[in-house]
């Protein structure tokens, strides 16, 4: 009778065992996340990433919307390039922005600062303030144009009760900036949830032993309370050039003379729907996307300055 | 597999049997079922409505359905409709929409097929060429109303001056507005109306020829040109731009500010100024001539046929039916038959009837290019706006120069 086969040890069995399991075909276990995400990434799909590549495609065909679309290649960005009527809305567009995000930001944060301390009513100020926020861009223009009225309008009615004759705000082109500005400033209180918290998250501590070393508010304010805020004031910054460039609803009820409310959204939107260009307008668009990705990039750029760190601290 | 397919197929098939209307929304053996679309408020709308259901009930070739868009979302709504291929059946175009549609071929040519049911002789000049492109007839115009000057009798008699009488022309009108202009009243206002291509046209001018090419730098456009910047720019006669457009022109006329504005002929002029604090006698005269022509503009929008609509003898009976039918309603219809009945529209216009059939007989309307909405809006930009601003205050310098920049760029946009 022959000797029985040495049972194998422990290590023999377990290299078999991995022999064997690499050897079975390998099912991948996908991961329930894909499920979960699977709705927002069809919706960012159909709605968003459709459109952006056929409205690639568009802007290199000449496209009047009514009827079939003609290849124009690169055509439609060598025109946009000696086209002053779209650098004349960026320049607008670009006005706008340099005025009124400064001072929005301003406005927002000083706004915040007095409904940070303890006054009463405080929750009545901060639903009213934040109020302009939620109500659309649309019925914003549509206040606003009876607000600005040159004859019948709210500013130059108490204007003239103190014996002034108001402008016309949206038909002298000198006016219509700064009346755009004052309708962007009536909204600055949307961007005061942000500084809120930012402010409620500034330690005491710090405060306090600031003022032990006979700091005052100002230089509380300016050393103490702005650095610590600096993330959320970068946010804003970005948030508010990214709005003042895509400024569309209340220019297009609002409007404004010699060409002064043609804010850049809405001559493309112009461009597209009154002109019959959608392939222009599309051109437009990709110019305009590039245009933005470089100020917000050149935003970045600096964003060690708008970033609280030691180093800050620190220089 | 198949199993699953069969209620799947059934399915889709119910849906698209849901979402289609059939040829036309076509019900089998009943009239076909065509959709109007148009910009009417809420008021119109409702009068509309009433006249659809009138024609509905009349016969049985066709139902009409009105789709209300409101006026500021109407072309936006329109050319998506159109490029998702779910075009209204009928629609409303202002007139320098009508070129850029047909073009496309969007619209249905109607020559040959409506002149049995519409008198096309009847129709004023003005109002018809505006629904024409290259000599093919593509709307029904069914409003027309040609533009006027409103002026405030009282400021005449108070001046001791005689009140116009039609045969004026701009010098004489620039003058009567000086002797109407004294402290704080002004004889004359404007912020775009009337178009200052009327200047033009009455020195024999035009922006663009009616072979289609731009004449906006010819000498005797240049002329009205710089008479219209003349009469506008004049403190003595004019009211400064800022002001007439802060103060807005109708307004300063009904409260006795201004003594002479342009309007259209069925504007609500005369009850505005009868409700006024200081209501005066109004007065209406033909625009005034140039050295050429006595010329006015006219206004005009069309119901056209949209190109997808199969039954065309059916939509063509509806469109003529649907004009016909509108011509009786209180908007003036722009054809010659009818001019006479505004005074029975509205009883405060009995006293001008004279001059809106004269003013009708003069009038005309733009030479409308494909591209004329891009046109409109680089003149405005570049010419007029800066001609009526007088370039912000700070003056325009060679109207010629300006005039001939911005027909080049007009020159560019049709090359292009």
């Amino acid at each position: 009778m022959p000797d029985p086969e040495p049972p194998p040890d422990a290590a023999d069995r377990a290299a078999r065992a991995a022999a064997l399991v690499a050897a079975r075909p390998r099912r991948r276990r996908i991961s329930p996340a894909y499920a979960y995400i699977a709705p927002w990434f069809v919706a960012f799909a159909v709605f968003a990433l459709v459109p952006m590549v056929m409205s690639l495609v568009m802007s290199l065909t000449d496209w009047p919307v009514i009827g079939s679309p003609t290849w124009r290649g690169l055509g439609n960005f060598t025109e946009l390039a000696r086209d002053q009527q779209f650098w004349r809305s960026l320049w607008v567009t670009v006005r706008f922005g340099v005025v009124s995000v400064p001072l929005g930001m301003a406005a927002s944060l000083t706004v915040a600062m007095v409904l940070n301390s303890r006054v009463r009513g405080l929750g009545l100020y901060r639903t009213v303030y934040y109020l302009p926020a939620v109500v659309s861009g649309v019925a914003v223009g549509l206040i606003w144009r009876w607000v600005l009225d040159p004859s019948a309008g709210l500013v130059n009615g108490a204007l003239a009760v103190v014996g002034v004759q108001g402008p016309g705000w949206l038909t002298d082109p000198a006016w219509v900036l700064p009346s755009y500005t004052m309708v962007a400033l009536w909204g600055a209180g949307g961007g005061m949830l942000t500084y809120l918290v930012a402010l409620n998250e500034v330690p005491k501590d710090l405060g306090e032993a600031a003022t032990l070393q006979g700091a005052g508010w100002w230089a509380r304010l300016w050393f103490v309370t702005l650095p610590l805020m600096r993330p959320i004031l970068f946010y804003n910054l970005v948030m508010g050039i990214i709005g003042a460039f895509k400024k569309f609803n209340d220019a297009y009820v609002l409007g404004g003379a010699g060409g002064e409310g043609n804010f850049l959204m809405l001559h493309i939107y112009r461009t597209a729907f009154e002109h019959f260009r959608m392939g222009y307008a599309s051109a437009m668009s990709w110019v305009f996307l590039l245009i933005v990705l470089a100020v917000t990039g050149l935003v970045f750029r600096f964003s060690d300055f708008w970033t609280f760190s030691r180093g800050n601290e620190e220089s | 597999m198949r199993q699953r397919l069969i209620p799947l197929t059934a399915a889709l098939a119910l849906l698209a049997a849901g979402c289609g209307t059939g040829t036309d929304g076509t019900a089998a053996d009943g009239p076909v079922t065509l959709t109007v679309a148009t910009w009417a408020n809420e008021t119109e709308s409702d009068e509309l409505d009433a006249i659809l259901d009138r024609l509905n009930a009349a016969q049985d070739t066709y139902h009409l359905e009105q789709m209300v868009v409101p006026g500021g979302e109407y072309y936006t709504k329109l050319q998506t409709m159109i490029a998702g291929r779910q075009s209204p059946d009928l629609f409303w175009l202002s007139q320098e929409y009508v070129p850029a549609y047909a073009q496309n071929g969007t619209l249905t040519d109607l020559t040959g097929l409506v002149e049995d049911a519409v008198d096309l002789d009847d129709y004023l000049p003005g109002s018809l060429d505006a629904a024409t492109v290259d000599g093919t007839l593509y709307g029904l115009p069914w409003i027309g109303q040609p533009y006027v000057v409103y002026y405030n009798a009282d400021r005449f008699d108070e001046a001791g001056l005689d009140e116009p009488d039609g045969d004026w022309d701009w010098a004489a009108f620039r003058e009567t507005a000086r002797a109407l202009t004294d402290d704080g009243r002004w004889g004359y206002a404007t912020t775009g109306t009337p178009p200052l291509a009327l200047h033009a046209w009455g020195e024999g001018g035009d922006y663009v020829d009616a072979a289609g090419e731009i004449v906006l730098d010819s000498p005797a456009t240049v002329a009205g040109l710089e008479s219209a910047h003349a009469l506008i720019s004049d403190p003595t006669a004019t009211m400064p731009q800022a002001l007439a457009q802060s103060r807005g022109v109708e307004s300063a006329f009904v409260d006795g500010t201004v003594a002479m504005v342009v309007g259209g002929a069925a504007d609500d002029i005369e009850r505005k100024v009868a409700e006024a604090d200081e209501p005066f006698r109004v007065g209406m005269a033909v625009i005034p001539a140039g050295s050429v022509a006595q010329v006015t503009f006219n206004w005009t929008a069309s119901t056209v046929l949209s190109s997808t609509v199969t039954d065309t003898a059916a939509g063509v009976d509806a469109l003529t039916d649907l004009t016909h039918a509108m011509f009786d309603w209180k908007i003036p219809a722009p054809v010659v038959s009818r001019v006479g009945d505004i005074a029975d529209v509205n009883p405060q216009k009995a006293y001008a009837v004279e001059v809106v059939t004269r003013s009708a007989e003069i009038a005309r309307g733009f030479h409308n290019l494909p591209q004329q909405n891009e046109l409109g809006a680089l003149v405005w930009d570049d010419l007029e706006g800066p001609l009526l601003s007088d370039g912000d205050g700070r003056g325009v310098g060679d109207v010629a120069e300006l005039a001939a920049i911005t027909a080049a760029r007009m020159r560019a946009v049709i090359e292009r």
